[in-house]
């Protein structure tokens, strides 16, 4: 880490909270809303009595996933699981959805202390050419996918908005499906990459707590908690087919993070029915030159009850397990509530094609780093369907 | 987190705040016994239609009304928004209140509403500072169109009126309860007060009847049943049906046995 | 002259009002509303609109209804 870092201090970085030149805002109540429910959330209160009864009802309340967050619901994960199974093959049969994350650049203008990325860490940095882009295309589309979600590291300033169009153009020769995670960008700018052939965004608020955000995001357009918030909603109006999110859970206090990030999207869902809805659940993994950070308190168990409430509460919704997992994970959770798993993935810049020298380092390090045909068996294996898309572009 | 019975469990509708949550139609009685069935039905709104005045100082139905009683009147008799609209605007011209209840019917047989119309009529009257209360079929995309359109409540349909078949609609008008924010009152078809008490527990906000109370046999007696059902079903649905596992826990861990 | 009222034709005297018509058929105009020539008409204009001949009126009360 570099030695001295202006906005170490406190009084030195922006306001948080205050939106800066450019910034789209929109007139929305949802942010106010999410934040309420998640400082009213009390966790403790909940009993095994109200774990019971949201297994039973037919449709889960915001209060049922409440409680399926809850300490109280962790006798009952076996019981949980039975319900999210159900829940998830009454809604996608067997089918499993295959991607893979393709990362074109990795330059970034924010200082965010957990992430291998931010600019402060001495990386190597790299972005591809439209050139080193299809080629890492076609390596990919060779191994059979045909959903592909593209990554930058977020700086507009290398990785402008034309350069991201450019990449979904040419991605849309190869692929059915083009997922973007990207910087948080206005609704026009939504619109624009959608013409270009995007139609999911995903983007990660990392933790809802203001407070936390704020002495972890301490420099760089990503530090304005309020438009980060709101991108998916930017998304939608932009014309975007659907809007994932996630918390990355340890960050803060995971049950409310991940209490926050169902019903942003419960209320996203309701206030534009239309739209599609995802969930990731990443929880934090070491990182390259950071051993401060902790996971603290989410083990397996706890990531699983995150997983399984959001299925239970959201049903219809994709949840992708990551690869921060390890392959034992990942095989059982697509079993129970996962619907979309990645393969063949690389974190790091230029690694599909052997022969590329602009090549840049990874965001973290992946736990499951079997490629396409491994996860396509093991899929078979457990008795479900591989799907490479059932989708088409309109 | 108990689920403890609110003492003072409200139907707001349009900023207007109701105990009672029976919706009581005025059709097919002999005036004089309307006023027994409000009293007997407990209820607070009671819908009336518009009509012409015939000539000559006959009775109102006006005059029948307990005081304090909420009128909603209907706009029976449209086919189209535009005549619901010129019902719903001379029905508040009579100096009643700025509630109605749109009903638009293009199928005289079994009088089934018009979605579509409907919402046209609403948003007009919605803008026009009206208490805008429609009557539709369950139709969860409309129901949107509806609360856009500023409605105050959705009235889904429990069967064809008059029918007496009770909750046809029910897995519907479930969906409705569950994805709208405004008070779901099931209308239409409800002919006992076991389906009224029914469609309570399934969490709609309040119900409406006509024909299963003026045709009963006691008139009177059937009001009450029905206050006492829904009264019922709103508390059932207050302290949490269905708090039963439907199979006990698994001794094994099929499925959560990978965690480490 | 002849008026229509309620679709029936009816004759009445020349410059009547609406409000003298209403007492004339019986009426208790806090339970009435009227439209004049598919116009509405607020109650405190009844005293001073005066009927011409052909004009349309009708005059609507509530009944019972579900």
């Amino acid at each position: 880490m570099s030695m001295e870092i202006k906005e170490d201090l406190p009084e030195n970085r922006i306001n948080h909270m205050e939106y800066l030149p450019g910034m789209e805002v929109l007139e929305s109540e949802v942010q106010q809303k999410v934040i309420e429910r998640m400082q009213a959330y009390d966790y403790n209160k909940y009993t095994a009595q109200d774990v019971k009864a949201a297994l039973a009802h037919s449709e889960c309340t915001p209060e049922d996933f409440e409680a399926l967050l809850s300490p109280a619901a962790l006798p009952f994960l076996e019981e949980i699981a039975q319900k999210a199974q159900q829940e998830t093959r009454k809604h996608f049969g067997n089918s499993i959805y295959m991607f893979t994350p393709l990362y074109i650049a990795n330059y970034c203008e924010n200082y965010c202390i957990y992430c291998g990325f931010n600019c402060h860490n001495k990386i190597r940095r790299a972005k591809l050419n439209e050139t080193e882009i299809e080629q890492e295309m076609q390596a990919i589309a060779k191994t059979g996918l045909q959903e592909v979600l593209l990554l930058t590291g977020e700086s507009r300033k290398m990785s402008d908005v034309k350069y991201i169009g450019e990449a979904c153009k040419i991605a849309k020769k190869y692929f059915k499906v083009i997922g973007l995670e990207i910087y948080p960008v206005n609704s026009d700018e939504y619109a624009y990459l959608h013409q270009c052939g995007a139609d999911y965004v995903t983007v990660f608020q990392e933790t809802y707590n203001s407070d936390k955000y704020e002495t972890l995001h301490r420099a760089g357009h990503k530090r304005i908690f309020p438009y980060r918030l709101n991108a998916q909603e930017r998304a939608i109006k932009g014309g975007m087919r659907g809007v994932g999110f996630a918390a990355l859970l340890g960050l803060d206090d995971f049950r409310k993070d991940a209490l926050a990030t169902g019903y942003h999207a419960y209320l996203l869902q309701r206030k534009y029915p239309h739209a599609e809805i995802a969930f990731s659940c990443p929880r934090l993994r070491p990182i390259i030159n950071n051993e401060k950070i902790n996971p603290k308190d989410v083990h397996e168990p706890q990531l699983l009850q995150v997983i399984m409430a959001y299925r239970i509460f959201m049903p219809f919704a994709n949840i992708t397990i990551s690869t921060r997992e390890c392959e034992r994970v990942r095989n059982n959770v697509i079993k129970i509530a996962a619907t979309k798993i990645s393969a063949g993935v690389s974190v790091g810049i230029g690694e599909h094609v052997e022969e590329n020298d602009n090549v840049g380092d990874a965001q973290f390090e992946i736990s499951d780093g079997r490629n396409v045909e491994e996860v396509y068996q093991a899929i078979r294996n457990e008795g479900l369907q591989p799907v490479m898309s059932d989708y088409i572009y309109v | 987190m108990g689920n403890k019975i609110e003492k003072d469990d409200k139907l707001i509708i349009g900023g207007h705040s109701f105990d009672s949550r029976f919706i009581l139609g005025s059709g097919k009685y002999s005036l004089d016994l309307i006023q027994a069935a409000v009293e007997h039905a407990g209820a607070q709104i009671i819908t009336l239609a518009l009509r012409r005045a015939n000539q000559g100082g006959m009775a109102n139905i006006l005059d029948y009304i307990p005081e304090g009683v909420t009128l909603l009147p209907n706009t029976s008799g449209a086919r189209n928004a535009e005549e619901a609209v010129r019902i719903a605007r001379l029905s508040r011209e009579v100096g009643c209140g700025d509630f109605v209840k749109i009903e638009i019917m293009r199928d005289s047989k079994y009088l089934l509403p018009d979605n579509t119309e409907t919402v046209k009529a609403t948003e007009i009257l919605v803008k026009e500072g009206f208490v805008v209360m429609p009557y539709m079929y369950p139709d969860l995309n409309a129901a949107r169109d509806l609360q856009s359109a500023g409605a105050a409540t959705i009235m889904p349909l429990a069967a064809p009126i008059g029918s007496n078949k009770g909750l046809c609609t029910k897995e519907f008008i479930q969906i409705l309860i569950d994805e709208i924010d405004l008070p779901i009152i099931v209308d239409a078809g409800i002919g006992a007060p076991s389906q009224a008490c029914e469609a309570m527990e399934m969490g709609a906000a309040a119900v409406m009847a006509n024909t299963a109370i003026a045709t009963a046999g006691d008139i009177i007696q059937m009001a009450e049943a029905f206050r006492l059902a829904i009264q019922a079903g709103r508390q059932a649905y207050l302290s949490g049906l269905g708090r039963v596992m439907e199979k006990g826990a698994s001794a094994s861990s099929p499925l959560t046995g990978f965690l480490q | 002259m002849e008026i229509t009222v309620n679709g029936e034709k009816v004759f009445c005297e020349e410059g009547i009002t609406l409000e003298s018509l209403i007492v004339q058929r019986g009426h208790d105009k806090r339970q009435i509303a009227v439209e004049w020539n598919e116009k509405i008409v607020p109650k405190q204009e009844y005293s001073t609109s005066v009927i011409q001949a052909n004009d349309v009126i009708e005059i609507v009360t509530f009944m019972g209804g579900g």
